[in-house]
């Protein structure tokens, strides 16, 4: 997992927000390095929450945002604990306003009637299909906006305690829409799988 | 033997991140493009002002509320100014969306910061208003900026405009900017003051 560390070592992003901070580092290369480290992870946050064809447009919205943001990052005190990642967080709720502000414009959108929106349906309705056997794309249908939070939040590699900072929930809420999420998982390809066989 | 769900997901999730292709970093676009003004970015910034702000509503009380932030304003007076900053972009935006110019400025006053006079009729015409008014005030306001910049025609959003606001001083020079930009300094506004209201609320224990 790209959001994995080796044990015993702060993270990547822990090292170059301190590098910055003390002027080892340029902006231009902090940031370019932040990029490379979590440039996927804001790709699949954003595909499952959109469709495919708009992720490369939504993911250089969020990484736009963060470029703005990070010129005036002010350096606080959790840069000094070790598994602190402001940065990851930012990204996270960034993608989760992206997503919720790409889906009002779509909404506003529909109204009017677009030749893109019509062309588009078929080939994505084949494309939901395939991939309706996947649990990712299953959660994606299933699970409420704050489940799926947590869910993607905790496959990043964010720990129960980010989550919850990031949220503004505590810890056992985290835990406990996690495991709601898998549990609605389990049971609908339980169900599928009764009805294949 | 059926996988695990979390093992599944987690397998899934590592293919997608194998399949994601290369990306584009801001820092490959000319420096005059890296500002975060798509119409998509400026409906996030304003989630997250209203996120931000709705948070906000669940640790200020009336008693916190009464308390100084600064010389001459409460705390209260604080929310109050950005309330009545939500309402006059929103305004404004809605205005310029109309192709409708304006008939009075904001000039800033006796500061390099801000339109004092204006800010301080605002913050006055809202004293007797409630807490709770003046919380509903902002998010209603910033929600219906949010429906602007969702309907507005894409010229009108990224062509300037003469705006109200005079900031040398002369009502005759107006902030000629467009829309977006407008929007965009709106968030940063806000968020300026959010980070001013966070460290205040520490320091009140709340």
């Amino acid at each position: 997992m790209i959001g994995a560390e080796e044990k015993g070592r702060s993270p990547l992003e822990n090292r170059v927000l301190r590098a910055r901070a003390r002027g080892e580092m340029s902006f231009d290369a902090a940031f370019e390095t932040l990029f490379q480290e979590y440039r996927r992870i804001v790709a699949s946050w954003l595909a499952v929450r959109v469709d495919a064809g708009s992720v490369d447009d939504l993911a250089q919205d969020v990484w736009l945002i963060f470029y703005s943001r990070f010129r005036r990052w002010e350096f606080g005190t959790e840069m000094e604990s070790e598994d602190a990642r402001p940065v990851l967080s930012f990204l996270f709720r960034t993608c989760q306003f992206v997503a919720r502000g790409h889906a009002r414009l779509t909404r506003t959108r529909r109204s009017v009637p677009l030749e893109e929106a019509e062309g588009k349906s078929a080939a994505e309705d084949l494309l939901r299909e395939l991939e309706a056997a996947k649990a990712l794309s299953l959660a994606r249908r299933l699970c409420p906006e704050e489940e799926l939070d947590v869910l993607l939040a905790k496959l990043a590699g964010m720990s129960a305690k980010e989550v919850a900072k990031t949220l503004s929930i505590t810890e056992a809420v985290v835990d406990h829409r996690y495991r709601d999420a898998l549990a609605r998982l389990r049971v609908k390809l339980k169900v599928q799988g009764e009805e294949r066989s | 033997m059926t996988e695990p769900m979390e093992a599944r997901l987690e397998r899934e999730w590592r293919s997608l991140l194998e399949a994601i292709a290369a990306g584009r970093s801001p820092l490959d676009l000319p420096p005059d493009r890296r500002a975060a003004v798509s119409r998509v970015a400026l409906l996030a910034q304003l989630e997250e002002v209203r996120e931000e702000w709705s948070s906000l509503r669940t640790i200020v009380d009336e008693g916190t509320a009464a308390r100084f932030a600064n010389a001459a304003w409460t705390l209260k007076d604080l929310l109050a100014h950005l309330a009545s900053w939500a309402r006059e972009f929103t305004h404004e935006v809605a205005a310029v969306s109309r192709n409708e110019g304006f008939d009075y400025a904001i000039p800033y006053a006796m500061s390099v910061l801000g339109p004092n006079a204006w800010n301080e009729r605002e913050v006055v015409a809202r004293k007797e208003r409630s807490l709770d008014e003046i919380f509903r005030e902002f998010d209603e306001e910033t929600e219906r900026l949010q429906d602007h910049v969702a309907a507005m025609d894409e010229a009108i959003l990224y062509q300037p405009a003469a705006f109200p606001l005079a900031p040398s001083g002369r009502p005759e020079e107006r902030l000629f900017l467009p829309p977006s930009f407008l929007v965009s300094g709106k968030c940063l506004h806000d968020r300026y003051h959010f980070a001013q209201i966070r460290k205040l609320l520490e320091r009140f224990g709340a």
